[in-house]
């Protein structure tokens, strides 16, 4: 009988948990263009941050699929200076290419247009960012120039 | 056509020539001598039967001159058998003992006639009037998700995990309303809302495939709602309910300062007009939900019509209505923001669904040995998003699911019973987003049942099925079956079954062209019949322990599926896109054992586990969206005028989803186990000479924060009171 109690008080100990949204941590900053202009609407269809843990990615696919890439939500496009937040699930996590990606087509077609990195060259190499668990990490900016695009990783 | 009306024609004046006589008595608990109503009466093996009205009295009309074993059962009491000779002069009177436990509930679904569980080869589930009554649900499905082996996913219902994700069609379960099947034309969906839950008596849950009797979609079972008969006497009750959400723990997810609410008004009369009996009810429910935008109000009006006609037995005409209009939105934002619709979503956006119905059922004598049912029906369905028809997301459909059957049942012999029949269903659909198709079902249906054979029972049966719809081909199916159930004793009986269930594409997963929340689906006119094997074998047992009794039911069971109708992933020219395709093959190897008693002779007691292995076949791996395991129990205290019920559900992690979704869905992959735990408290006033019950309910009393379906969190606390008035 004192088994049978222990299940049924371990049973109701489950039954306070379930999904957590606090889970998770965030990057938070803002994409600052530097120079050049916006692309006509019609080739900026979207605009998202996304960080990969794997520098350089596999394609854009998979790296989404196997939960290697974040994505942020769909930020605010043709501004100098936009905020942004992206949350890293599951974290402690290593984040090693964080980007600004702009949608110029279909859903598969994306363009780097920043990169979170030491300096601005074409090569522009990518800043590790390690998330601990449950902590907003704050002004991580990612400089945008439309006249000196980065290397683009799935090309 | 015309010969089969023609046939029906003959069938009916042989009918209408018969010598045949009534049968009258009353049943009464032997403790109180008070009458009991609703007891079932049947003279075996036959399809004669009756309930007993309000005085304990009940009348079987039409009876040929014979020898005949009546059997009285009532839940809660020993089942009565005694011989009787017609024509009687004597009223017949029983005395019914009480049982501690209910052992001999009574099924009609699991071979189309009234059987106790003891008999049938397959494993049945029950759900109950009382489960209405002393709880607060107003769907069907609310009850459903607390029957073993039942896995609820959203609308979909999964019975021993034939069913994973499907968008909402194209049902693995047939969904039938007094026998008649009640699956829309176009995405073949059982609607959960239809039968206001005071019309309901008994709700029936086959598990396996049951296609040899009941044709298509029956390829994981069958789920039969047998709604009340109209009463002798007038009855009428009302119903007021009103309910909470409580605020969510998580500040991300509190989207209102206002606490929102759940509203339902429901009513139900039964009237004998003499010339014929009627049944009323209708709800209307008013959601706010737990969720942003997610708002949904919803009427239903059910009637039920019986006339016991002088030589052509007995009339049923079933009508009702039911529409709701609700935001339409399918996933969340994300986990952070799980009660809120994906960010740009229109919120003026809302859907508006009907549903009607009208059929109508006649049983009848043909002959000594034959008794016929028959049954026709018309049901419709309509959905539109009010949006203006030159939106790529604009949706309307109109769907109709016309369905006829005869069934004929012969007696050869005492112990021979062959029941065989037609059926001719035709669906059709004029849509926007399903074309405007149409779908052709003819099947000839027949199975022996030799009985009293050596204390078993042997079932041979099968099912010629012809589909074809408009730019597909012709296809043929045959669906067997084979039953076999030992009686030990009156209690105890091991069954061994073995079938095979199909299910033919719906028109929408054939004809679906739809841009809908992200989603692109493409047509496939290709796709043909997905198709089971199942058997079990099972064990019912009735045994005393220290003076307690106990009832314990086991099955080992083994499905095998193959070309299962799954949507499918493509990126095409850098599109993903989804097709419904025959895909997956599988098989689910598993076992059920409940255990149900009464301690100290007032405390009934369930609990009940599902063990499941489901395996992809062709990727082997464990199957989608399918869980390992389910664990339900419920257990009522009473106490004099109160009754405290606790029901426990558990279904375990999901353990493999669509990773395409995460295309779509963000945080698709946020699974958790479930467990929720319901309470409900229910004051008896009748106790006091008062006509009113009050119930207060809590559903999730612990707040648990799951999902049932894919990035869409489940319903979160609800406190809710309930008052009725009966009369």
């Amino acid at each position: 009988m004192r088994k049978f109690f222990i299940l049924v008080f371990l049973l109701l100990l489950s039954c306070q948990e379930g999904l957590d949204p606090t889970t998770e941590s965030f990057i938070q900053g803002k994409l600052i263009v530097l120079s050049g202009r916006w692309p006509p609407p019609d080739s900026a269809l979207e605009l998202r941050v996304v960080g990969f843990r794997e520098y350089p990615p596999q394609d854009l696919l998979n790296e989404i699929l196997s939960g290697n890439a974040f994505i942020s939500d769909t930020l605010a496009r043709f501004l100098d200076t936009i905020p942004y937040i992206l949350k890293i699930e599951k974290p402690p996590a290593e984040i090693n290419y964080l980007v600004a990606a702009l949608r110029y087509g279909t859903i598969l077609q994306w363009r780097v247009i920043g990169v979170y990195s030491e300096e601005m060259t074409f090569e522009r190499k990518p800043k590790k960012i390690i998330v601990p668990k449950g902590i907003v990490l704050k002004d991580i900016d990612i400089l945008i120039d439309f006249n000196n695009l980065p290397k683009q990783p799935f090309e | 056509m015309k010969s089969y009306i023609l046939c029906f024609l003959v069938l009916f004046c042989i009918g209408s020539k018969l010598f045949a006589y009534e049968l009258v008595g009353f049943v009464f608990d032997s403790t109180s001598r008070k009458p009991l109503v609703g007891a079932t009466i049947r003279l075996e093996g036959t399809n004669f039967g009756s309930l007993t009205n309000k005085d304990g009295k009940f009348v079987l009309s039409k009876v040929p001159k014979g020898k005949y074993t009546l059997i009285v059962s009532y839940v809660g009491y020993q089942t009565s058998r005694s011989t009787v000779y017609v024509p009687s002069r004597d009223t017949l009177v029983f005395y019914m003992l009480p049982r501690l436990i209910e052992t001999n509930e009574l099924v009609v679904s699991a071979s189309k006639k009234l059987q106790t569980v003891q008999e049938v080869p397959v494993s049945v589930a029950f759900v109950g009037q009382e489960i209405f009554s002393r709880k607060n649900y107003v769907r069907l499905d609310e009850a459903l998700r607390f029957v073993s082996g039942v896995v609820v996913n959203k609308d979909n219902i999964n019975i021993r995990g034939s069913s994973g994700f499907s968008f909402g069609v194209g049902s693995r379960v047939s969904y039938l309303i007094d026998g008649v099947p009640m699956l829309s034309g176009d995405n073949a969906d059982a609607k959960y809302d239809i039968v206001p839950p005071e019309a309901i008596a008994n709700v029936e849950i086959v598990k396996g495939a049951g296609s040899s009797l009941y044709g298509s979609s029956a390829i994981g079972g069958v789920i039969n709602v047998i709604t009340k008969e109209p009463g002798e006497n007038v009855s009428y009750s009302i119903k007021l309910q009103s309910g909470i959400y409580t605020k969510p723990k998580y500040k991300q997810w509190i989207y209102t300062d206002k606490l929102t609410t759940k509203s339902v008004i429901e009513g139900f009369l039964s009237e004998n007009f003499g010339l014929f009996k009627l049944l009323l009810s209708g709800n209307f429910v008013k959601d706010e939900s737990y969720r942003q935008f997610d708002k949904s109000t919803r009427f239903n009006i059910f009637g039920k019509i019986t006339k016991e006609l002088k030589n052509y037995g007995k009339a049923t005409l079933l009508v009702f209505f039911s529409s709701d209009k609700r935001n339409d939105w399918v996933y969340w934002n994300s986990l952070d923001s799980a009660t809120q619709p994906p960010t740009g979503t229109d919120l003026s956006r809302y859907l508006v669904s009907d549903k009607g119905n009208v059929s109508f059922l006649h049983k009848f004598i043909v002959s000594t040995q034959t008794f016929a049912d028959f049954k026709s029906s018309l049901y419709y369905t309509s959905l539109d998003n009010k949006l203006n028809p030159k939106n790529p997301e604009y949706r309307q459909s109109k769907a109709f699911s016309f369905n006829n059957e005869l069934q004929l049942n012969t007696h050869f012999g005492d112990n021979t019973l062959v029941s065989y029949g037609v059926n001719y269903q035709r669906n059709w659909v004029e849509s926007n987003i399903y074309g405007k198709h149409k779908q052709n079902l003819f099947s000839l249906f027949s199975q022996v049942e030799f009985s009293k054979f050596y204390n078993s029972t042997i079932t041979i049966g099968g099912r010629f099925d012809v589909e074809k719809s408009d730019s597909s081909k012709q296809y043929l199916e045959f669906s067997p079956k084979f039953g076999l159930n030992y009686l030990l004793s009156e209690s105890n009986s091991i069954r061994f079954s073995i079938g095979r269930g199909f299910r033919s594409p719906s028109l929408a997963e054939r004809f679906a062209t739809i841009k809908y929340s992200g989603f692109e689906v493409v047509p496939n006119y290709d796709l043909r019949s997905e198709y089971s094997w199942s058997t079990e074998f099972g064990a019912l047992c009735e045994f005393k322990r220290f003076i307690i009794p106990f009832l314990v039911d086991f099955s080992l069971f083994y499905s095998y599926f193959n070309d299962l109708i799954e949507p499918s992933y493509k990126i095409i020219q850098a599109k993903p896109l989804i097709r419904f395709e025959n895909i997956s093959k599988a098989r689910i190897l598993g076992f059920e054992i409940s255990f149900k008693t009464n301690l100290f002779n007032q405390i009934p007691f369930f609990v009940g586990f599902t063990y499941l292995d489901p395996k992809d076949l062709r990727e082997n791996k464990i199957l989608k969206y399918r869980s390992k395991y389910t664990l339900i129990s419920s257990v009522t205290l009473p106490y004099r005028f109160l009754s405290f019920t606790f029901d426990f559900r558990y279904i375990s992690k999901i353990q493999r989803l669509d990773d395409m979704l995460s295309l779509q869905v963000k945080d698709y992959d946020a699974i958790v186990p479930i467990y929720v735990v319901d309470v409900n408290l229910n004051f008896d006033l009748m106790h006091f000479k008062l006509p009113f019950t009050v119930n207060l309910s809590v559903q999730n009393l612990f707040d648990y924060y799951y999902v049932e379906m894919v990035g869409n969190l489940a319903p979160t606390r609800l406190v809710s009171l309930r008052l009725q008035y009966t009369k």
